[in-house]
């Protein structure tokens, strides 16, 4: 599920429409697009990691 | 290259396991936080000259290690915290085409033209690192289903980026 929804966000994040957006919002949208990207590329591991670290405690 | 990058940031946590994964996952991401941040900035970055140029991964792996070191002392940890940051402009030679330095060629396989090869080749990457990640748990303490899940994700999400790249070829960037 948390997988789902986190490629749900990736692609609607890479498809967005960006045709009618100006210059000046392409530098917004490229580095929204990026950031999202990161955070996601950042926080699925990590909170895999976390769960992974408190099963293996047990 | 996209979730290649946490590959390296797994393969390292296996070689310095007192490091902490948020730590290497920044440290892996590193070039594209700055570019990023340079986008949101509107400062101009040509081809990525100031994020991903070899004079500029080595002085962001330079700051890696010096923040890190006087952080934790670990000064073994510093250094692989700085490789991981290095690695970030290898392997994007690998599917990227980036710069080298001012005036100097670009490098790289462009496979980002070739989202198959991409995934391949990224998917590869991913699934050592998973298996690098799977031994910095005890014997016989390996959660497998949590490990199996990191792999899952981890394809998953290249799997989107990629299929992605399918449907839009030329994505808008800064």
């Amino acid at each position: 599920m948390l997988t789902a929804s986190v490629l749900f966000i990736v692609i609607l994040a890479v498809q967005s429409d960006t045709g009618s957006a100006g210059p000046s919002t392409s530098h917004y949208y490229y580095a929204a697009r990026l950031i999202g990207a990161l955070l996601v590329a950042t926080f699925v591991p990590l909170l895999i990691d976390r769960r992974a670290r408190r099963v293996a405690r047990l | 290259m996209y979730i290649g990058h946490v590959a390296a940031a797994l393969a390292a946590k296996r070689m310095r396991p007192s490091i902490g994964l948020f730590a290497l996952l920044v440290a892996t991401y590193t070039p594209d936080w700055v570019d990023s941040g340079l986008c949101l900035a509107r400062v101009s970055n040509p081809s990525g000259m100031l994020s991903h140029s070899i004079p500029a991964v080595a002085l962001f792996a330079l700051i890696g290690f010096t923040v890190y070191a006087l952080r934790t002392r670990d000064w073994t940890a510093a250094l692989v915290v700085a490789g991981v940051i290095l690695s970030h402009m290898l392997l994007d030679w690998i599917t990227g085409d980036k710069p080298t330095w001012p005036g100097g060629p670009m490098i790289g396989l462009k496979l980002y033209g070739h989202p198959i090869a991409d995934f391949i080749v990224e998917g590869v990457l991913i699934v050592i690192g998973v298996a690098l990640y799977r031994r910095t748990f005890r014997p016989g303490r390996t959660p497998w289903t949590e490990v199996s899940l990191m792999l899952g994700a981890l394809l998953a999400l290249q799997l989107g980026i990629d299929i992605a790249h399918i449907m839009m070829e030329s994505l808008p960037k800064c």
